[in-house]
């Protein structure tokens, strides 16, 4: 294992740079104590688990020979969660009383539900900007923590006005609004006193984003097609169309309509099923190509100290990496959690390629704020799974 | 043992280099040299934890607990079993901070155990301070809104006369605490029986229940239940109490559960305390306005006998037990001599007929 010989490293060859050495046993170990603990606390001990499952992950993976070791407590984010808790309970409590004294027709009501919703929106923009410095500011390697500098709440607002960009045009904007918000993200970002840079192109992504959303429009409108295909074997189209041609507003042709769904009600069902499970399949599939695009482009722009990177990432790999979780994932119900969770650091750890070497003495400890808790706004939008 | 020796590195939390170092235990002492046998940091066993362990390579990860920021990689060798020998605490880490875990743990399900405590006793005494403190406007306010809502999803029933006899006999019964607002009575034509109360003095009362009814006394114990629920502001206590329960829900689970209050209103539901309260009330009232009281209870018996000829009891009777119970209460209350009915002959003949006079 390279992990245990540092010789190698010094050797000047290139080193197993990033590895990752976890073992899928120990993960169920950690995994199904966790499950049992959060089941008879009622959800709480999440807050923990999740905290026990980065230890182990943390501590199992390795860059240069040295493993990285995450520092958070679950504490930290049980607080982080408490207060987030009590924003919400106070938002309540101010909506219920705008509810109460505002009079009859007053357009106040809607108008602080409206604010209401869009204020979590940013929340959940916000979370994402303060989650990453929990973690950055919660792994340490070679005795020295990451940091993040920059406010999360501007963060949010830009987020929250590209996004709006990205709306009003219909998506178009998407991949340059991406790596714009992604940008600002790595180059906040350090390792002690190390600033990571990027200075990301979405220029070559756009090829990649325009061929999937050619893909999934076309993907689509197959999978609709066979559907209708079932539909129209099983004699249910030709009799959906017969009943929609009468007179819509006849109480006999609403009741012929019921009948019709009653009696096919399996088939119904079928379809959805199929129509969703071809669509998750159909996205992934056609934007495979441009996540494998973006994760080129990073690899390519990306800089901390004297690091580069790389990346040995296929569109194949990754639908195979993809797809496999998603099915893992679904059909144990959960439980294979910890096989999509070894299956996708192995998967990071060998395709990611590390050129250069860091000089250790070059990089200090840095003073960046670190915050006390962690990671309550993420938890309460976006419960990720570790 | 020299090459195993080269493995244990040494990580000073200052910069990002990692020297190979090997441990000389001197005394109570660690000392962490470097191959050149000069110390690069003394470390007190005492002060010694461990941070972490890899059972795929057998490293432990020790630092210090009054500077936690060094770190110190130990793989297997003779001078780490001394180590661990001369320091048996460091040897019995996970247990050590199992047990530790299990203290903490033990320590927030106490927290919460005295937290749900204090919400479960805390929560009437605390809903009934709030809903007093909530301004009669805000009540009103939400009220007409609800009022107007359901009027518009309902047939209400028009007869002038029957209204006129409603109105009157609610201004004969309504507390004095509550009479600041204008009180309204509405009678809308469903089959079911039931009436109820929200908050800004509105009354609502099925057809139903004017049909079930066979005599005056009995809408009028009714109508004085309700105005019973007005008085203590039950229909605010009852709000505030689901807005609660949904913050402790959603600090459970995650997310916002929080109702729209306006829905809310529509959906309440009564303790059985809150029942019997505005029962009391009610015989109170109509002492005070010396009707006969005992319509409230015939009311109740005739429910309880169509429930136990099989027919199933509306809603917010059947989610409060006790028919029989609080029909008993209600018939404590002894009868004045000098009491009257609630309205005339001629008067319950248009109360009858509500929904179909003009």
């Amino acid at each position: 294992m390279q992990v245990d010989s540092p010789a190698a490293d010094e050797s000047g060859a290139p080193s197993q740079q990033l590895a990752y050495d976890g073992q899928l046993g120990e993960l169920y170990g950690i995994f199904f104590v966790n499950l049992l603990l959060s089941f008879v606390t009622l959800g709480f001990y999440r807050f923990w688990a999740k905290t026990r499952m980065r230890r182990y992950i943390w501590s199992r993976t390795s860059l240069h020979g040295d493993a990285f070791e995450y520092t958070g407590t679950g504490a930290e984010l049980f607080i982080g969660f408490l207060i987030v808790v009590g924003f919400f309970f106070v938002a309540t409590v101010l909506k219920a009383i705008i509810d109460l004294a505002s009079p009859p027709d007053s357009p106040l009501p809607i108008l602080a539900a409206l604010l209401f919703a869009l204020i979590v929106v940013y929340l959940v923009f916000v979370a994402r900007y303060a989650a990453q410095r929990y973690r950055l500011t919660r792994t340490l390697w070679r005795g020295i923590r990451g940091g993040m500098t920059g406010s999360a709440w501007i963060w949010g607002l830009k987020a929250m006005l590209l996004g709006i960009l990205t709306a009003i045009t219909f998506g178009l904007a998407g991949p340059w609004v991406q790596m714009r918000l992604l940008d600002d993200r790595v180059n906040n970002s350090y390792f002690g006193d190390a600033k990571a840079s990027m200075r990301s192109s979405s220029v070559p992504l756009y090829i990649a984003f325009l061929i999937g959303l050619a893909i999934s429009w076309v993907g689509t409108l197959v999978v609709m097609a066979i559907a209708a295909a079932i539909a129209a074997g099983t004699g249910f189209l030709s009799e959906f169309i017969a009943i929609a041609g009468q007179d819509a507003n006849n109480d006999e042709t609403r009741r012929q309509m019921d009948a019709l769904f009653k009696e096919h009600v399996g088939l119904l069902i079928g379809l959805g099923v199929f129509f969703y499970l071809s669509l998750i399949v159909l996205s992934l599939v056609a934007f495979a190509q441009y996540y494998v695009a973006m994760m080129r482009e990073i690899a390519a722009k990306l800089t901390l100290a004297e690091l580069r990177f790389g990346t040995t990432v296929t569109i194949w790999r990754f639908i195979g990496l993809m797809l496999g979780n998603v099915f893992i994932f679904i059909f144990t119900l959960g439980l294979g959690l910890p096989i999509v969770i070894h299956r996708s650091m192995r998967f990071l750890t060998d395709t990611i390629r590390v050129h250069g070497e860091i000089e250790g003495s070059q990089i200090t400890h840095a003073d960046l704020p670190r915050p006390r808790y962690g990671e309550g706004l993420l938890e309460a939008f976006d419960p990720g799974l570790i | 043992m020299e090459t195993t020796a080269t493995r244990d590195r040494f990580f000073d939390g200052r910069n990002a280099v990692r020297r190979a170092v090997a441990p000389q235990l001197i005394g109570r002492t660690l000392s962490i040299n470097d191959p050149e046998g000069r110390a690069v940091a003394r470390w007190d066993l005492d002060d010694m934890t461990v941070v972490d362990q890899n059972k795929a390579n057998g490293s432990m990860v020790f630092t210090i607990a009054s500077d936690p920021k060094p770190r110190l990689v130990l793989f297997d060798s003779p001078q780490r079993t001394a180590l661990l020998a001369a320091a048996p605490k460091l040897r019995r880490w996970r247990s050590h901070r199992r047990r530790r875990g299990f203290v903490v743990g033990l320590a927030w399900f106490l927290f919460g155990i005295a937290l749900a405590a204090l919400f479960y006793f805390g929560w009437r005494d605390g809903s009934i301070w709030v809903a007093n403190a909530v301004p009669r406007k805000w009540e009103r306010n939400l009220g007409d809104r609800v009022r107007a809502a359901m009027l518009d999803g309902l047939y209400a029933c028009e007869g002038k006369d029957g209204k006129a006899a409603l109105e009157s006999l609610g201004r004969k019964l309504l507390p004095e605490n509550v009479a600041d607002l204008p009180l309204t009575i509405d009678v809308v034509r469903v089959k079911q029986v039931n009436a109820f109360a929200l908050p800004g003095n509105h009354i609502f009362i099925f057809s139903g229940l004017i049909d079930r009814a066979r005599n005056p006394d009995e809408v009028a114990g009714v109508l004085a239940h309700e105005m019973g629920h007005l008085e203590l502001r039950h229909p605010t206590r009852g709000m505030i109490q689901q807005l609660g329960l949904s913050a402790v829900i959603s600090l459970m689970f995650g997310g916002n559960a929080a109702g729209d209050v306006a829905y809310l209103a529509t959906t309440l539901s009564y303790t059985r305390d809150m029942e019997r309260e505005a029962d009391a009330r009610a015989i109170a009232l109509l002492q005070r306005a010396k009707l006969h009281t005992d319509g409230l209870a015939s009311f109740f018996r005739a429910l309880k006998d169509d429930k136990d000829a099989g027919s199933p009891l509306p809603d917010w009777l059947s989610t409060h037990p006790g028919l029989q119970e609080r029909a008993e209460a209600a018939e404590q209350a002894a009868q004045a001599p000098d009491s009257a009915p609630a309205l005339s002959e001629s008067e319950w003949r248009t109360v009858q007929t509500i929904c179909t006079a003009p």
